[in-house]
């Protein structure tokens, strides 16, 4: 076993646009880069925001629609692209600009599941998170993970999903739900455990 | 290190986030410790399965929905609800078929306490929109949201447990292509994809539950068809049909025009399940000798508009 991997590609954070394979120069020039739009849109250069729109657009989908279901996600999605443009200015430029649009996209996710329980009875529940062409050609598993994903905590589940499908670094996901480090590991614990106990309970046999 | 010691470190392990000196420790546990071996290789298999949930059927709204937003105005949350809740919100225009509009269905299912409705209209509505530039592209959007299956004609009417019609074929020169089940909100739903010698395809849903939600608030016309109370929408180039007769509702999408939509209308009719005798009386199979009636053999010019004030479902406005 390896010990702190610095192989993994982390594509959002530093990365968004190439194959994230590399990391060192040209990510940091990426970086810039992204900045540099950021600056623009803070001054409401509309060319910047559809810049800055087209560069994190596809992540931020992904999130969402395993965060809310593919119903409300492009709803959602542009919400959150609005409220970005809105709020660009309390940006401080500290984080990385990904950690902070995940931390607001994750705040309107749960939000929006907040409103939807509140408001409705069932609809949500009843939403395969899992949004492929058709079940039919996915893999049982696959399903069963989409599943047991909507059985469990939504703050577990964004943790999960930062994780596993975002591949953020534990300091990265720390950063975006602006908690330790450690704090980190253990809620992936919890996230995992209870992941295993629903899918054992849908009839996945590990 | 003790076994509940070693399972806090496990995500840490897993993840390679681990301090060099505590993998060591752990691992020394995992070796002798078959339970939290365990626990680890399972952590590895959910990751394996999490990987397929990287890749997204569906893409972000284009810049320009984005852009029409930013124009609009600065949305408050509250505004951000009542958008969700009113979508769909297009009015299409019917030209160059009759002359008639009228909006109700969406009334009445706006009326509805129930949010599946605004759901299904919504998902309707976008399968509307798209089904005259890419009819491919359109049926995802039903077989994502409603856990569209691929079935054989025995396999749908096992699962619907009633003989659906619409499956079974439509006149001459149409083939079928793919039938599914969609499990809508109230029922299951079975979509009958068909297509003719140019390519063009013709859709038929049938299902038993009152959903009157389908065509949102498109403009709508009723008219009778074969002694059936038929609403008639047009998508884009295209017309769509439903009708309900017996417990059915069938809802067509794709006719070319109100000759075509009469002819399947016909042909479906015809297919249904003779020994229901009640259903042969409320429905008069004699030829076309309906008022309002859209076949060729009769004149447009008296069809029955809904009166906009009315919510109930279509096909009870003329019945
Ligand atoms: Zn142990
Ligand atoms: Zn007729």
């Amino acid at each position: 076993m390896s010990v702190r991997s610095s192989d993994k590609p982390r594509r959002f954070m530093t990365d968004a646009a190439s194959n994230g394979a590399d990391r060192g120069v040209n990510a940091s020039r990426r970086t810039e880069s992204i900045m540099r739009i950021v600056e623009r849109c803070r001054q409401g250069d509309r060319h910047a925001q559809q810049e800055l729109y087209e560069e994190f657009k596809d992540k931020v989908l992904r999130l969402v629609v395993r965060m809310v279901g593919q119903q409300d996600a492009p709803d959602l999605v542009q919400q959150i692209f609005l409220q970005t443009f809105r709020n660009i200015r309390q940006y401080s430029g500290r984080a990385q600009f990904g950690t902070w649009l995940y931390r607001l996209a994750i705040n309107e996710c749960l939000q929006l599941r907040r409103r939807i329980h509140r408001t409705t009875c069932c609809t949500l529940d009843h939403e395969p998170i899992d949004d492929s062409m058709s079940w039919s050609l996915q893999s049982e598993n696959q399903e069963l993970l989409g599943r047991a994903l909507e059985g469990i905590d939504a703050g577990l589940r964004a943790i999960f999903l930062l994780r596993e499908v975002e591949e953020l670094s534990y300091a990265e996901i720390a950063s975006v739900l602006q908690v330790s480090a450690g704090t980190v590991g253990s809620r992936l614990n919890r996230a995992r455990s209870r992941l295993r106990e629903e899918l054992i309970e849908l009839g996945w046999e590990p | 290190m003790n076994c509940s010691q070693v399972r806090e470190l496990m995500s840490a392990l897993h993840d390679h986030e681990l301090r060099p000196e505590a993998v060591a420790e752990v691992n020394d546990h995992l070796r002798d410790c078959a339970e939290c071996s365990r626990l680890v290789s399972e952590f590895g298999e959910l990751s394996n399965l999490a990987a397929g949930l990287r890749n997204v059927s569906m893409s972000a709204p284009g810049w320009a929905t984005i852009e029409a937003a930013l124009d609009a105005h600065s949305w408050t949350q509250s505004q951000f609800v009542r958008h969700l809740r009113s979508r769909p919100a297009r009015i299409a225009i019917a030209a160059g078929l009759l002359v008639a509009a009228t909006v109700g269905i969406g009334a009445y299912y706006l009326r509805s306490d129930h949010n599946d409705h605004e759901h299904v209209a919504a998902h309707f509505g976008h399968f509307l929109d798209e089904f005259d530039r890419n009819p491919d592209e359109a049926e995802q959007v039903l077989l994502a949201n409603y856990s569209g299956q691929s079935v054989s004609l025995d396999e749908a009417a096992r699962q619907l447990k009633y003989q659906p019609v619409a499956p079974n074929g439509l006149p001459k020169g149409f083939t079928r292509d793919r039938v599914y089940l969609l499990k809508m909100p109230c029922c299951v739903c079975v979509q009958s994809r068909y297509k003719d010698a140019t390519g063009r395809t013709v859709v038929v849903f049938e299902h038993v539950d009152d959903q009157p939600a389908w065509f949102g608030d498109r403009p709508t016309m009723m008219v009778q068809c074969h002694g059936l109370a038929t609403c008639l929408v047009q998508v884009d180039g295209k017309l769509a049909a439903s009708w309900k007769r017996q417990k059915r509702v069938i809802t067509l999408i794709g006719a070319l025009d109100l000759e075509e939509v009469s002819r399947l209308v016909e042909f479906l009719n015809e297919l249904y399940p003779q020994s229901a005798a009640s259903d042969q009386a409320l429905n008069r199979s004699d030829g076309c000798k309906c008022h309002h009636c859209i076949c060729p053999s009769v004149v447009h010019s008296d069809l029955v508009l809904r009166n906009a004030t009315d919510t109930r479902p279509p096909w009870q406005h003329l019945q």
